[in-house]
């Protein structure tokens, strides 16, 4: 197929961590900061050398020392800037119940329940050439009616696609591109 | 099937016309993990329990692969693939298809085999009909039913004359293995040729070559007419074998509510029972008894409450108006097939209780000879009594009475050198009733034929004749009665009624034979 995503599936285990992250910053008020701490904080975790690094597997690095070194790879990820003291306890604590790697997860999961909490939808808009300016108000309009929340739209590039777009809103795939059409007529004929 | 160029040509100009391009919305997911014909999906958030979901064809131009949604959980989708699942991997899409697993149904289902999806594997070409009927329905309520009143022959004395099975009725068919159980079935359906009761035969778990051989004797005897084959053999994955009975069960619904009668065999429920523990334990339900998941109950009891008789309000209704004035009927046959005569194992009990009456085989009885390997006193019909046709009811009656004294009497006497009369009496009546109902493979009998039999029995006709001459004294009796008394044959088969008038015929059919038998 033509269409590639990476869809991660975020661990059970993640969850009860991203709702208290996503209830802290809500509370103080630091949605984007959380987010962007976050974001940087798995980005650096999924790297595979991390990785293997992080995990509870490794028995050579105690847990606040992995939680330091994301900490300090966070700080420079960030130009330097100090990180909240309370975002810093968090991956402490992460690290001592050995959950520092389902990062990724994490974020993904405060991701959602921030879009949840803010009515945003991410959407994405995959089509065979560019699209204008004027197509993406058109489709963020189309789709704002459609869902009545907020639509954030990134917008990807597919030559397979031969012509249309594909719009991808969570499960939801609404294909309008020629590709699709070819294979549903092919399918037509040969059944 | 040869097709001309031009007749090519214009089927794809039909298709092209046919087919409407518009953007389409879909539900998507992706495979995560991918074992044992179980997929786990991730996404799917709307998908519906039961639900078909469609994965990637194994090449470009086959048919997609089908699966069904059996575990909705907070993340993921646990579906069982319907068929071959080695060409999928992780991380290929699964699309929602809003639809019920659905199979095809209609008359043109007739003498055809067919998979459990409802795809013929007969060799036969396409199947001509576009109706479809989802395989789960909910089974009809208490206002759309009627009470059992017509009979389903067998054709079988022992089963016609002791337990008698009504049109509506859920009988099973009980027993170790080879002693029989599908051999009764295979009888049932071969005695409704020209009676207008649609047949189905559901062969789960059973070896292809078995089924073949069903298939073939069914044609020898001109019964593949009006019967369905559901074939999900030992081959085929859990998930078919778990289906097939559900497909067969819809496939007969469409019958009922047409104001037809239908009969279904169910060949066997503990292999279905089998498979689903397979693919509950893949889909991590937890294992109760015998490691059977919770819902195996409620698994068979769904099943066997669609057999049912509906009213003819019922049917004028599903029909729109255009059946009036006839109830609908699905009798059901469930085989279950116990290990070592156990039927206090967890699925026996179940189907037990939940048919009305079983009909318990034997081996001993079976290597005794007395085949249908029957035993008289463990199998019970507990509706189809008020079905049966009055001439059997009469004469058949003392039939369960005799052979029940019989067995008390027949352990009891191996010790006692000298019996009075009436024991004595007692015990060759049984000895005699039991010889009567043995019955040849693919021989049924009509009413009036066992109405002449059990006449013969029941009036002391059969008392002087030496046992081993039991058989043949009943195929001459039968014989001379096809072709001197042909028109009382024909009048009993009609009616089914026991009067004086038939009486007296069915006493000259006996008493004119007896007096030219020489023994």
């Amino acid at each position: 197929m033509a269409e590639t995503t990476t869809v991660v599936r975020p661990a059970a285990a993640a969850r009860p961590y991203a709702r208290a992250a996503f209830e802290d910053a809500q509370a103080t008020q630091a949605l984007p900061v959380w987010s962007d701490l976050l974001q940087t904080a798995a980005t650096i975790t999924a790297e595979s050398a991390l990785y293997s690094l992080l995990g509870p597997w490794n028995p050579q690095l105690r847990g606040e020392q992995k939680a330091d070194l994301v900490a300090g790879l966070c700080r420079d990820a960030r130009g330097g800037a100090d990180l909240p003291e309370v975002f810093v306890t968090f991956l402490r604590l992460l690290a001592e119940n050995h959950r520092l790697h389902m990062l990724p997860s994490i974020a993904v999961l405060f991701e959602r329940l921030r879009a949840e909490a803010e009515s945003v939808v991410r959407a994405e808009l995959i089509s065979a050439i560019a699209v204008t300016d004027a197509q993406r108000k058109r489709v963020i309009k189309a789709l704002k009616a459609k869902f009545q929340r907020s639509v954030v739209l990134d917008c990807k590039i597919d030559e397979a696609l031969v012509a249309g777009a594909v719009i991808r809103v969570g499960d939801l795939v609404i294909d309008g591109s020629a590709r699709g059409r070819l294979d549903k007529l092919a399918m037509a004929l040969s059944q | 099937m040869q097709l001309k160029p031009s007749e090519i040509s214009d089927l794809i100009r039909q298709r092209l016309h046919s087919y409407q391009a518009v953007a389409e919305a879909r539900t998507e997911g992706t495979i995560v993990s991918l074992a044992d014909g179980i997929a786990r999906i991730y996404g799917l958030d709307n998908v519906m329990q039961g639900e078909m979901i469609e994965f990637p064809a194994p090449r470009e131009g086959d048919p997609v692969t089908y699966g069904l949604a059996m575990n909705l959980e907070r993340d993921s989708v646990g579906s069982v693939i319907l068929g071959d699942f080695e060409h999928l991997s992780e991380g290929d899409k699964a699309l929602c298809t809003g639809r019920i697993l659905e199979v095809p149904v209609g008359e043109a289902l007739l003498g055809r085999v067919v998979n459990a999806l409802g795809h013929p594997i007969d060799g036969k070409g396409p199947i001509g009909t576009d109706l479809t009927a989802p395989i789960e329905k909910i089974a009809p309520g208490v206002i759309e039913r009627q009470s059992v009143s017509q009979p389903v022959q067998t054709g079988l004395k022992a089963i016609d004359a002791m337990v008698p099975i009504g049109r509506g009725q859920r009988e099973l068919i009980i027993g170790d293995r080879q002693t029989g159980k599908t051999a009764v079935a295979i009888d049932a359906i071969i005695n409704q040729k020209g009676t207008g009761i649609k047949c189905i035969y559901v062969a789960i778990g059973q070896k292809n070559s078995s089924i073949a051989n069903v298939v073939r004797k069914l044609e020898e005897h001109g019964a593949m007419d009006h019967t369905i084959v559901v074939a999900a053999s030992a081959s085929e994955s859990a998930a078919m074998l778990f289906i097939a009975p559900y497909s067969g069960c819809s496939m007969g619904e469409y019958f009922r509510d047409r104001g037809e009668d239908a009969l279904i065999i169910y060949d066997d429920l503990s292999k279905q029972a089998v498979a689903y523990r397979q693919v509950s334990l893949l889909l991590r339900r937890p294992p109760g008894r015998e490691a059977f998941p919770g819902d195996v109950f409620y698994l068979h009891s769904r099943l066997l409450e669609r057999a049912s008789r509906i009213n003819a309000d019922e049917v004028e209704r599903l029909t729109n108006g255009a059946v009036k004035g006839q109830t609908g009927s699905l009798t059901a046959l469930p085989v279950i097939e116990t290990q070592a005569g156990d039927v206090s194992a967890f699925v026996p009990t179940n189907v037990i209780s939940i048919t009305d009456g079983q009909i318990y085989l034997e081996t001993d009885l079976f290597n005794a000879g007395i085949r249908p390997a029957i035993n008289p006193g463990l199998s019970v019909s507990r509706v189809g009594g008020a079905a049966q046709t009055k001439i059997i009811k009469k004469l058949g009656g003392g039939i369960r009475l005799a052979l029940a004294q019989y067995r008390e009497l027949a352990a009891f006497a191996q010790f006692a050198s000298d019996l009075d009369e009436t024991t004595r009496k007692q015990l060759e009546r049984g000895q005699r009733v039991t010889e009567l109902m043995k019955q040849k493979q693919y021989s049924p009998m009509s009413v009036a034929e066992m109405g002449v039999s059990l006449f013969a029995v029941e009036r002391g006709y059969l008392d002087d004749i030496a046992l081993n001459r039991i058989g043949a004294f009943e195929a001459g009796l039968l014989a001379h009665a096809r072709t001197h008394y042909a028109e009382l044959i024909a009048k009993i088969n009609a009616t089914g009624d026991l009067n004086d008038e038939i009486e007296a015929g069915l006493k000259k059919i006996a008493e004119d034979f007896k007096a030219n038998y020489v023994g």
